[in-house]
């Protein structure tokens, strides 16, 4: 019985890989505990009903209308209670978000923050706002408007305004430890390298043991506390911020290939021709000429 | 009904500290006072009778609609007789940022020239548009930190809402201009 009316996994998978975007809602009775286990999408669910989320080491018992962002590097789970759980939710990739142009609130904001609290409890009047918003995007998604995905950015900034006007919901035990606090430090560190202006100011920090040796830190160190927050080893992380800043070189300058490689510290353009290929199945070459 | 909105000059002096100013008038709208800001680019939701001039050249209309008055040197001089009329103020700045540009040189290219561009609007789209700018009226005064950012996706939502009609083609709604 709760299977019915549910895209298969695949089907909704293949759907958020296209588009790299994804908006529903979500009804009562239905299964929605495997759409909030996906931990490679970003996300922003409005919900009415009890439940409650783990989110990195805390435990949080959630009652009535909620909103609440999570993203891909710090895991959380989602236990329902409440027979009656409706709501809206949103899915998007990093790529989706980051194809917009950079602004600081969306850095400020509760996605990107690190040991932040992205849950936000509502009042009714702030819940119905903020359902008319994602029942836009509902109609919005149906249409086959040219610019849909630009609107659905404006729209997800919307969301996320609405949250940053508000103080998150400090009612639980929170532990700062010295692991978070260096995983705090090293995406800061990370993000601060960014956006490449130019060629002249290329990367300076791209292996785990060069942000280790910046924070003063054993890289050993590092590699645990970011593994702990996040789940992901530095590397990873380091890997993905590089090929996202290559897509946004790649679309939104005219620099050549090999200099964009250069900006991002390879020294070969080959070795920048690999790493890309390695990491996205296809060349840098391909995203400029699916864009230009 | 020259002047009648007595309010209009001191809400557009507020500019100079803000980079965006949206007002509501429900008498008819005098343009005349806000065109020497040619620092900021306007936006006019006219909706119901409306005498535009501009130049000596006059529109007459009688439906919704969105005017765009750009940054060039170039100036309308009155809208007489709506019943419901939004102005929206903003400036060169926050035109240029990144975050408002991409969309409104969009829904510029479409009208493929300068000057003040006028876009016929559904009732859909006239109800939506005044909602957005209400909502902007809301907003324009609390002390949020990035409120200019927020007014920048509210106005992309009122550019996407006027660019679905033109990129679609829709006969009746393209974009039209005084001379």
């Amino acid at each position: 019985m709760k299977d019915r009316n549910i895209p298969s996994i695949s089907e909704f998978g293949a759907e958020l890989r296209n588009q790299g975007f994804k908006v529903f809602e979500i009804k009562a009775g239905e299964n929605v505990v495997r759409t909030y286990n996906r931990k490679d999408f970003y996300k922003i669910c409005l919900v009415t009903g009890r439940s409650v989320v783990q989110y990195a080491d805390r435990g949080i018992e959630i009652d009535a209308k909620t909103l609440f962002f999570g993203n891909p590097h710090i895991p959380y789970s989602w236990e329902i209670i409440s027979e009656e759980f409706t709501g809206y939710t949103c899915l998007f990739s990093e790529s989706f978000l980051k194809a917009n142009e950079r602004s600081e609130s969306l850095q400020e904001s509760p996605l990107f923050k690190i040991g932040g609290t992205p849950i936000f409890t509502l009042s009714e009047e702030q819940r119905s706002f903020i359902a008319t918003i994602f029942q836009k995007m509902i109609a919005e998604d149906a249409t086959g408007y040219l610019f849909k995905h630009d609107l659905m950015r404006n729209y997800i900034s919307l969301l996320i305004h609405e949250a940053l006007k508000m103080q998150p919901a400090e009612n639980f035990f929170k532990h700062k430890n010295a692991a978070e606090r260096t995983a705090s430090l090293f995406f800061d560190l990370l993000e601060r390298q960014f956006p490449i202006e130019s060629i002249d100011h290329p990367m300076q920090f791209k292996t785990a043991q060069e942000f280790a040796n910046r924070l003063s830190v054993h890289v050993n160190h590092l590699n645990r506390s970011v593994k702990e927050i996040t789940g992901k080893p530095t590397s990873a992380h380091i890997a993905e911020r590089i090929i996202t800043e290559a897509k946004a070189l790649l679309i939104h300058t005219d620099w050549t290939i090999a200099e964009i490689g250069y900006a991002l510290g390879f020294e070969y353009p080959a070795y920048f021709n690999n790493y890309f290929k390695r990491l996205t199945g296809t060349v840098p070459s391909s995203v400029r000429t699916q864009t230009a | 009904m020259r002047n009648c909105n007595a309010s209009v000059p001191e809400n557009v002096g507020n500019t100079k500290q803000k980079l965006f100013k949206v007002y509501k008038t429900g008498l008819g709208l005098d343009i005349q006072p806000t065109y020497t800001r040619r620092d900021f680019a306007k936006i006019y939701l006219i909706t119901g009778k409306a005498h535009i001039c501009a130049r000596g050249k006059a529109i007459h209309t009688n439906e919704p609609i969105l005017l765009f008055e750009p940054l060039a040197p170039y100036s309308l001089n009155e809208v007489q007789g709506t019943d419901l009329s939004f102005a929206c103020l903003f400036s060169k700045d926050l035109l240029q940022s990144e975050l408002c540009s991409n969309t409104y040189h969009k829904l510029m290219a479409s009208a493929a020239k300068s000057g003040p561009i006028f876009f016929r609007l559904d009732n859909k789209q006239n109800n939506f548009i005044a909602g957005v700018f209400e909502q902007i009226i809301l907003e324009q005064d609390t002390s949020y930190l990035f409120s200019h950012e927020l007014f920048c996706n509210y106005m992309n939502l009122i550019l996407h809402e006027v660019l679905k009609k033109t990129t679609a083609n829709i006969t009746g709604y393209q974009p039209f201009h005084l001379n």
